[in-house]
């Protein structure tokens, strides 16, 4: 699934490790969301775009809407 | 049997808390296996008795297959969960292949017999097929 991740993360100045750790998870977890390799489940989903402050679908692009 | 995790701070608490018990189940596999040899006869032996003894090294090695579900169910982190899950499923998919070729070679080949014992440690070897599968898929993903 394409997302906004790596942007939004870039915006904040937040490193992968940073986001891994407010997130609880591992870096490796996030640069695998970011890259599309991996897609979070709803909470992890929910969680992420709370971080950010934003809605799900400003964090993830719907598959109905990837070009 | 060591799970992989590439985040050097990261630890899941459910690896940390396998890592510990899986030492416990290993040491409990070495006491169980040279303690029935050297403390009963067992060639010496018949029955239920014999049966029982000579079963409980096997105990510590079902305990490790326990381990390695309990750890998966307990692991916070749902991306290297799936990565367990998955190298578990191609160590299960590589060591059934072998053992299922390797019985038609016993029995129709004239192969020689492979004890059983043998099933759970193709089973462990092919944990890191599984890992290296991981991470070439990972690899062409990214």
């Amino acid at each position: 699934m394409i997302n906004h991740l790596r942007a939004l993360r870039a915006a904040r100045g937040w490193s992968q490790q940073h986001l891994a750790e407010l997130l609880e998870v591992s870096r490796q977890s996030v640069n695998a969301i970011e890259t599309g390799r991996y897609d979070p489940s709803l909470p992890l989903a929910f969680k992420l775009a709370e971080l950010f402050d934003l809605a799900i679908e400003d964090v993830f692009v719907s598959p109905s809407k990837e070009q | 049997m060591t799970t992989h995790v590439a985040n050097t701070r990261y630890r899941d608490p459910a690896t940390k808390r396998y890592n510990r018990r899986m030492i416990g189940a290993m040491l409990s596999y070495i006491v169980l296996l040279f303690g029935v040899q050297r403390a009963f006869d067992l060639d010496a032996m018949h029955g239920p008795a014999r049966w029982v003894l000579a079963a409980l090294p096997g105990l510590p090695v079902a305990a490790v297959f326990w381990l390695i579900g309990d750890m998966i169910l307990d692991m916070r982190d749902e991306y290297l969960r799936l990565l367990e899950v998955r190298k578990a499923l191609i160590a299960t998919g590589v060591s059934m292949t072998l053992v299922s070729i390797l019985g038609f070679l016993e029995m129709l080949g004239g192969a020689p017999h492979l004890p059983l014992f043998y099933v759970p440690v193709l089973w462990f070897g092919s944990l890191g097929i599984g890992q290296c599968a991981n991470m070439l898929i990972e690899q062409q993903r990214s």
